[in-house]
């Protein structure tokens, strides 16, 4: 008895021994600490249809580095919140995520306006966040320091169609639009760059968002005699526009600039004002349309492909852009690692980068704090109300010529 | 002349519209005082029921179009039974708590925006015009079949109810309730039925009015609201209570807006017409308080 308890230490002595000593040399996986991200889009609320496709864009991005090996063998965890549509909510949100999460950085919300309150955080805690900022000088370049802007401003639209439009003959505008700070900027912006290009902006009319007709509005502006119309305004307000345009007899080309730029938004359209529909925009809204030379469409039409795979629906312009802010900050955290002044960084730096999703040339205008895409990587497109989807009608590459 | 003519019309298409809204509204406040803040969601799910129908129904149109309404008069029914039912039951002889009820019937509106976020989400929908939507010129100036679709039916409406409040035995019944329940009551009338019977009605106009606006505004889950406020103006400048009064202060409300937007005061002529409706409203008010035809039931709500 005292023998074999005695052998039996001694056994499993000799087991613990060699455990111990083969543990030194066959060391289980270390598991490397995750980098957080945070994903705040509107899911809910009038925003929602940007900010569906712009969740998706987004995590499409992310969850693409993360199955290629995440940022040198650190894996990305993608903490997703909704904006609500709300400044307000999108504040609590960021908070939630920078205090509470300990994110590194964070991408959304989809539009400028639940992003409103987000700034002040972002330079309060040094986290950057990549958003929509409207357009270039909406803010002073010291109170958006730690945001980045994604998509591209309403600015980028007007000119690239006023190319257009010069192109194409037109000498004389009109503008018509919401009664809003934007709507006065661009009137602004039409006068100064309009002028540059040879055209006169003949009249401008303003009304509020709500409105349900506007052909006597309409009627003042066709006696100006105009050669074409820019219309801004989201929603139903800009398809009313457009078909009350139609409507008194201003069979002429249209700019639009607005929200109506996902298909979503595009359900009132008339197939009469439809076919006077111009917009600028980025080369994913009609990637299809494409010409084959265009270094640009192999790589679109990938991330097109991968986005209908995982979706089942066509990328949009809200998701590419989107798509665009995830690859962005991959592309940081490969270059600097989970550094937020890093990112910061890298991104105040950005010149010439080329966005994937939408083939967007992006170079930061430090002025301003805003990164702003080449006019010439857009296209004119309009909308085909049979086709249910954006057709390309020109480059405006080529109108600048 | 042509500048005159496409005011006249966009004001009749706006005014139009605000007339549908406030037909409604008076119907259900001549029965029972209640002011139905949630008369633009049945607008609302009316027209948003009717795209979700053609969309997926292999049904012919008139039979989508009764069952929007069918849809429309159960949540006005329940709208009824729920919340109003309950407080009008407990002594039909006494007075309407106005403020209760405005309170409540905004909270249903509430309730009801948030229903329509959930089945049908944020973005606006459309469905066709009922004809063609090529605009009809007259002397330069356009219109759209869809408007002359809208005025018809408000005018057929306008009609009817007219005809059923002056001279039917229901009619008068729920003329009766709005001057005096407890007088109603006690000769016999069954309130609470009288004030489903205006929820119906209004239930059925506000679905009518929902698929006949929304080839041209199309219609979003918020998209009753402003129409609403438009319409109660319109019920008020016209008259409470009375039934051409709401058609006359909608389309008044209209053209008052489509004359105003384009005077001109630079670019904010648009921005004003939101404004001058409200100021002439307030004058009006304050020359006539019942309204253009209002009459004694104009006066309770002071």
């Amino acid at each position: 008895m005292k023998t074999t308890r005695k052998r039996l230490f001694w056994v499993m002595g000799v087991v613990v021994t060699i455990t111990l000593v083969l543990s030194v040399f066959i060391s289980a996986p270390v598991y490397a600490e995750a980098i957080k991200i945070g994903v705040l889009f509107s899911t809910t609320g009038p925003f929602a249809g940007f900010g569906k496709p712009g969740q998706r864009g987004a995590l499409l991005a992310l969850e693409q580095a993360n199955a290629a090996g995440g940022i040198k063998g650190q894996p990305l965890e993608i903490i997703v919140y909704d904006a609500e549509s709300n400044a307000d909510q999108a504040s609590r949100q960021t908070k939630k995520l920078i205090v509470r999460d300990k994110v590194t950085a964070i991408i959304g919300p989809e539009s400028w306006r639940p992003a409103a309150l987000m700034h002040a955080l972002a330079i309060e805690h040094k986290v950057p966040i990549f958003t929509d900022l409207a357009s270039p000088g909406t803010y002073p370049a010291e109170q958006v320091s730690w945001t980045f802007e994604i998509q591209g401003g309403a600015d980028t639209n007007l000119l690239g169609t006023l190319y257009y439009f010069k192109s194409i003959g037109v000498k004389r505008l009109v503008f018509f639009g919401t009664a809003d700070p934007l709507g006065e900027k661009l009137i602004k912006d039409i006068n100064t760059e309009a002028s540059k290009l040879g055209m006169t902006l003949v009249g401008v009319q303003l009304a509020p968002q709500t409105s349900t007709d506007v052909t006597a509005q309409m009627a003042v502006l066709k006696e100006k005699n105009p050669n074409a119309l820019v219309v801004l305004g989201g929603g139903p307000f800009g398809n009313i526009a457009m078909n009350n345009a139609f409507q008194v007899g201003m069979n002429i080309p249209v700019n639009y600039i607005g929200a109506n730029i996902i298909p979503a938004y595009l359900e009132g359209l008339g197939s009469g004002a439809a076919k006077n529909q111009r917009s600028a925009v980025h080369k994913a809204v009609a990637y299809y349309d494409l010409d084959e030379t265009d270094p640009a469409k192999p790589t679109i039409t990938a991330v097109a492909n991968a986005y209908r795979a995982k979706y089942g629906e066509e990328i949009n312009w809200a998701s590419a852009c989107a798509y665009d802010g995830g690859r962005m900050i991959v592309e940081a955290l490969k270059a600097v690692g989970p550094d937020p002044q890093g990112i910061k960084k890298y991104c105040d730096n950005l010149k010439n980068w080329e966005a994937p999703g939408t083939g967007r040339h992006m170079t930061m205008l430090p002025e301003y704090h805003y990164i702003q895409h080449d006019i010439r990587d857009l296209i004119i497109v309009r909308w085909d109300v049979g086709e249910k989807r954006f057709r390309k009608v020109a480059n405006v590459r080529d109108a600048l010529k | 002349m042509t500048l005159f003519l496409q005011v006249l019309f966009s004001g009749l298409t706006t005014g139009s519209i605000y007339s549908l809204v406030a037909l409604g509204f008076t119907v259900i406040y001549m029965a029972s005082r209640v002011l139905n803040i949630a008369q633009g969601e049945f607008l609302m799910i009316g027209g948003l029921t009717f795209y979700s129908l053609l969309t997926i129904s292999w049904l012919p149109m008139p039979a989508i179009f009764l069952a929007s309404v069918g849809v429309v008069i159960l949540v006005s029914i329940l709208f009824n039974k729920i919340v109003i039912d309950p407080f009008v039951s407990v002594d039909v002889s006494r007075e309407v708590p106005i403020m209760r009820f405005l309170l409540i019937t905004i909270a249903v509106s509430y309730i009801l925006q948030g229903g329509g976020f959930i089945l049908w989400g944020s973005e606006p929908h459309s469905v066709p015009h009922f004809s063609s939507d090529t605009p009809l010129f007259f002397f330069g100036a356009s219109i759209l079949p869809q408007t002359l679709w809208i005025l018809g039916v408000t005018l057929i409406l306008l009609i009817l109810l007219f005809t059923f409040f002056k001279y039917s035995l229901l009619g008068k019944a729920m003329k009766a309730c709005s001057e005096n329940r407890a007088t109603a009551s006690l000769l016999g009338i069954n309130v609470r039925s009288i004030v489903l019977l205006a929820f119906i009605l209004s239930g059925s106009i506000g679905a009518i009015a929902g698929m006949l606006i929304t080839p041209i505004t199309t219609m979003a889950y918020a998209g009753g609201v402003m129409l609403m406020i438009k319409g109660i103006i319109g019920a008020k400048l016209g008259g409470l209570g009375t039934v051409a009064g709401a058609v006359l202060g909608g389309l008044a409300v209209g053209l008052i807006e489509a004359m105003v937007s384009i005077i001109p005061l630079g670019m904010h002529g648009g921005l004003m017409r939101e404004i001058c409706a409200l100021i002439i409203l307030l004058g009006i008010l304050a020359i006539k308080p019942t309204g253009l035809l209002g009459g004694a039931a104009g006066e309770v709500l002071e």
